[in-house]
């Protein structure tokens, strides 16, 4: 045997004990909660808004101008795994000092096991706020308010108005209209409807029945449906699944194997004339071609003598984690939050129909969108279906593009709805 | 034998099947999403590497490489250290629970780590581990270990002995013996260990999905998920991104292939 | 413990090895435990000890991440009901579609690949490195390589276009039907140099002589692949079956990047470490609510499945491959 080479081998072992102590010391210290080097707080915010980090900066920058003893980190994670990802950290005690929360029923667990603090007292601005607001802000069990509301979102249908107007086409009044400008825009080589819900983002086609729905089943559904007296066998609401069907020959290309990225997308790029969504598209979209000339209009009704409804809904809130490790300065930011002064510098920046009265719209699809709320009623499978598990969307997400692509009928999805939220559904409680 | 034609088109066919979507992967880089959809195959207009700037510095790739190397090189060594220790008694003493703790051992080749994950993740809470790189190394150490020790214990079993004799003429003890005498004989297990290592760690998803959560302490594999969900349009960019993530191993790789193939031979295990 | 031969050897005098046994072992008690501490400590707290907390967990209620009360088999009973039955009925279907997928597929282009190098020249390495290439990747990148060249309107797409070989978009991805087998033949792609190296391994161990006998027999090739090589590479196969078994229940990241937790479309590529995540540590698209008394009794079912079929696969085979022997 080589007789040099057990003497090198202590030494290469005393370098590679040196390395694991070396590396092991440089984890630790990079794990250590990140001390402030200019003797402000850093109170940390993480959201689902991966699109609106840059306009996020921009509201905080202003808000630590005035508060230089506090600095905002706003982070952001894909919204895919937003929701795994808070309650794992909630849950290890690692989470941020403000956390963007969900609203209604997708609320609750988190008040269940006890991680996040109600804010009546913390926000006294919370007061104040009109009941339907504070519905997706609340407790269901002990009806304290956990959040601080920043948007009431609503569904419609975009439009890119230089492809209209190249088209000769106005804004349709009726379905049959809609029917008629996307056969032509097809005709034209245009998409007529961007589209999709693949590789797990069937929750915007959830979206886009949120806005078709109120054309069959109208503003009364909501009350009938929680008070028990209709379920989603109705044959109102088969229709307005039927109608997501429908339009299947003016949706993207490839319409079941294109994703809700992808669909934005063709219509931020120009390449699609419509997209069917919520308000909280108005900002990303703007943010990412700022040369798109859009606008808003609510879903059209089947007779023009019918008023055509938009279903709302309050987007989400910002919480406080019960393990907040900078509490003061997150309560401080948090009623930051609750001002007239964020709520339209948020509706400025952004473009999001806002959570309070008392601010002056000025973005012109805002103002679409705005005057389609005058007309809404509450988005059925989010507001009053997602309290407990199995939630309808749980059935009705999964089903949905093979629904579309004619797999499954829209009555047999309406009756899994039904029957999954049988189990647990009381009526008149939610 | 086997005739030339069909066997070099067999070959031929599948060199290019990984050949054309890494060839894809590597000339996307150069291009704008817009180049990309007209023109995939083709080669770039221009080689400008903003893709990769783009990748590196605002989507944090420099953070994701440090921190992936960090774990890396810990589990590596720490695997070795830990593994090189059990190996000896293993394969060199005659003891009742020699061959019981290799199988022991063994076990955790067949067991699947991830059904552990819940308790997992609440010992790691309660051991402060969360959140750290220290956590995914003794993580990982623990599941590398099973394969570490069977091939070191198989390698050392086949030392001759005289070696470890002659060694302890000389006084030797036991460090020393595992050490100077060992260690240098299995050199080709330690690098066949630290390949496999060194590809399951740098690759792994899972663990930190589960217990990281600060940006600033992402590995590469959980911060390309998350920009793969951020930059899901931006396809130059995208591509740019895993390419950057793949390189080092890769080049890991073009210095150890003959590792590889003898750790595959030898373990047939991943 | 035992003692014998200590005595002989660690005098040293006599440092002849026994006649049959090139590894002499010693007994040296505590110094034997204290070099095993170190592994045994990590081994058994981060692996051990939370796997069969994990699995006492299976018979408690739990409320988020935190254990209640003992429930006995509750949980299993809630499993095994309902909705969760066909999920899990349907995810189990997968793995196994999966795992036939892997076994048959990829280990027979890998032998044939195998055979071609071993007889053509397994001295290109340069082939053997290349086709084991893809297995250094991670999983999210290939899956999000992959991805990529299959979007409608995608780089595929495009030369399928161009070729004029398709008319349509390709939604292979977004089609329920044909989704899971392209989960499968990228798993294919991205692991085939494994069998490839493994059977490269056992053909080289095996005696030339019986190559040259059978072409000097005027044996086709293909004749002496299956009749030859195939049989000798026996133990081989046993080692790909179980790394096969074992990869194919384990399923997760490949699913996830492509297709997204719930294994999408309409859970046509749900497996049960997918569903196992979902019911820890929640869904995607918000769609439920975590129940990790499910995610441990479906957790416990799966380790002992696996568990048991990879031992017995291996003390059964590990027979018949000394028998071969």
């Amino acid at each position: 045997m080589n007789a040099t080479r057990p003497r090198h081998v202590p030494r290469r072992l005393a370098v590679g004990a040196a390395l694991v102590a070396g590396s092991l010391a440089v984890s630790l210290t990079a794990c250590s909660p990140g001390g402030d080097t200019d003797g402000s707080t850093t109170v940390t915010i993480w959201s689902w808004r991966t699109e609106d980090q840059a306009a996020m900066d921009r509201i905080f920058d202003s808000f630590e101008n005035e508060h230089p003893e506090i600095t905002v980190d706003f982070q952001t994670i894909p919204d895919a795994e937003y929701q795994n990802r808070v309650s794992t950290a909630l849950q290890g005690g690692q989470g941020p000092d403000i956390v963007q929360l969900k609203a209604y029923g997708e609320l609750q667990p988190l008040i269940d096991a006890a991680l996040i603090e109600p804010l009546d007292e913390l926000v006294p601005e919370l007061d104040s706020l009109p009941d339907t607001t504070k519905a997706g802000l609340r407790g269901i069990e002990d009806g304290n308010l956990y959040g601080v509301p920043y948007s009431i979102v609503n569904t419609g249908v975009f439009y890119n108005k230089e492809i209209f107007t190249a088209n000769a086409l106005e804004v349709p009044q009726t379905y049959d209209e809609l029917i008629a400008a996307s056969q032509t825009l097809l005709d034209a080589g245009v998409i007529p409807i961007a589209a999709g819900g693949a590789n797990g983002t069937s929750w915007a086609l959830e979206m886009a029945l949120a806005a078709v729905a109120p054309s069959q089943i109208g503003p009364e559904f909501y009350d009938e449906a929680m008070a028990g007296k209709v379920d989603f066998t109705d044959p109102r609401y088969v229709a307005a699944l039927q109608r997501m069907v429908d339009m299947l020959p003016y949706y993207s290309p490839g319409f079941q194997g294109v994703d809700y990225t992808t669909a934005t997308q063709q219509f931020i790029g120009g390449d699609a004339a419509m997209f069917i969504g919520g308000s909280y598209e108005n900002g990303s979209f703007a943010s990412q071609n700022p040369d798109l000339d859009f606008g808003f209009f609510p879903y059209p009704v089947d007779d023009p003598a019918d008023t055509a409804y938009t279903s709302s809904f309050v987007d989400g809130s910002y919480g406080l984690p019960v393990d907040a490790e900078h509490r003061d300065a997150a309560i401080e930011v948090l009623n930051f939050m609750a001002t007239a002064e964020f709520a339209q510098m948020f509706m400025d920046e952004l473009g999001w129909p806002p959570a309070r009265d008392d601010v002056e719209p000025k973005n012109p699809v805002l103002l679409d969108m705005m005057a389609a709320m005058k007309n809404q009623t509450p988005y059925l499978t989010h507001v009053g279906f997602k309290w407990q598990s199995p939630t309808a969307s749980s059935v009705l997400q999964p089903a949905f593009v093979d629904m579309i692509m004619g797999k499954v009928a829209p009555q047999s999805v309406a009756e899994q709805m039904t029957e999954a939220v049988q189990e647990w559904f009381t009526p008149n409680v939610y | 034998m086997l005739s030339r034609l069909p066997a070099h088109a067999v070959i031929a066919l599948w060199t290019l099947l990984i050949g054309v979507p890494l060839y894809l992967l590597t000339v996307s880089t150069f291009k704008s999403t817009l180049e990309i959809y007209q023109n995939p195959l083709g080669l770039p207009e221009a080689f400008t590497l903003d893709n990769f700037v783009e990748a590196w510095v605002r989507a944090d790739f420099s953070t994701y490489s440090w921190n992936s190397l960090v774990v890396t090189v810990g589990s590596i060594l720490l695997t070795l250290l830990l593994a090189l220790l059990a190996s000896y008694p293993i394969s060199r003493f005659r003891s009742w629970w020699a061959t019981p703790m290799l199988g022991f051992f063994l076990l955790g080749l067949l067991v699947p780590v991830r059904l552990a994950s819940v308790e997992l993740f609440m010992l790691m809470k309660d051991l402060g581990l969360l959140n750290s790189h220290l956590g995914l190394i003794l993580v990982y150490t623990a599941t590398r270990l099973p394969f570490a020790i069977f091939i070191l214990s198989n390698f050392m079993r086949a030392v001759p002995v005289e070696l470890e004799e002659a060694a302890r003429l000389d006084g030797a003890g036991h460090v020393r013996l595992l050490w100077s005498v060992l260690t240098p004989q299995v050199r080709p297990a330690v690098g066949i260990v630290t390949i496999f290592t060194a590809i399951a760690v740098w690759n792994d998803f899972y663990f930190p999905l589960l217990f990281i959560f600060d940006p600033k302490m992402r590995t590469l594999p959980l911060g390309l998920s998350t920009f793969v969900g951020q930059y899901g349009t931006d396809w130059g960019v995208l591509f740019a991104g895993l390419l950057l993530s793949m390189l080092p191993l890769a080049l890991l790789f073009l210095f150890t292939s003959k590792q590889v193939r003898e750790g595959v031979g030898a373990g047939g295990v991943k | 413990m035992s003692t014998d031969t200590v005595a002989t050897e660690s005098d040293g005098t006599e440092p002849m090895p026994k006649p049959r046994k090139r590894t002499v072992r010693r007994a040296h008690g505590l110094a034997g435990w204290a070099f095993l501490l170190p592994a045994l400590l990590v081994y058994v707290i981060f692996l051990v000890y939370p796997m069969i907390r994990s699995l006492l967990g299976s018979l408690w209620d739990w409320r988020g991440m935190r254990a209640q009360s003992f429930t006995g088999l509750d949980n299993f009973t809630r499993l095994f009901s309902g909705q969760n039955a066909d999920l899990v009925t349907n995810a189990f279907w997968h793995n196994v579609l999966w795992f036939i997928g892997v076994l048959v597929v990829q280990n027979m282009i890998g032998l044939l690949l195998a055979y071609i190098l071993f007889v053509r020249g397994a001295r290109w390495t340069f082939f053997q490195n290349w086709f084991f290439f893809p297995a250094i990747l991670s999983p999210v990148l290939v899956g999000a390589l992959w991805r990529l060249i299959l979007t409608p309107d995608g780089p595929l797409d495009g030369v399928l276009m161009g070729m004029g070989i398709t008319s349509e978009p390709l939604t292979l991805l977004g089609n329920g039907s044909t989704a899971l087998w392209v989960l499968i033949a990228v798993d294919i792609w991205n692991w085939i140099g494994l069998p490839i190296l493994v059977f490269l391994a056992g053909l080289n161990a095996l005696n030339p002589e019986i190559f040259e006998a059978a072409r000097l027999d005027g044996a086709s090739s293909g004749r002496t692949l299956f009749q030859i090589a195939v049989p000798l590479v026996t133990p081989s196969v046993t080692t790909l079956a179980v790394l096969s078994f074992i990869n194919s229940f384990n399923q997760f990241d490949i699913v996830y990047v492509m297709q997204g937790v719930q294994g999408g479309p309409n859970f046509a590529t749900d497996t049960l470490v997918t569903f196992f995540y979902r019911l820890a540590f929640g869904a995607q698209g918000s769609v439920g609510i975590t129940d990790v008394g499910l995610a441990m009794a479906l957790g416990a079912i799966l380790f002992i499945f696996m568990t048991a079929v990879s031992g017995m696969a291996l003390r059964f085979f590990n027979k018949r491959a000394e028998m071969i022997q």
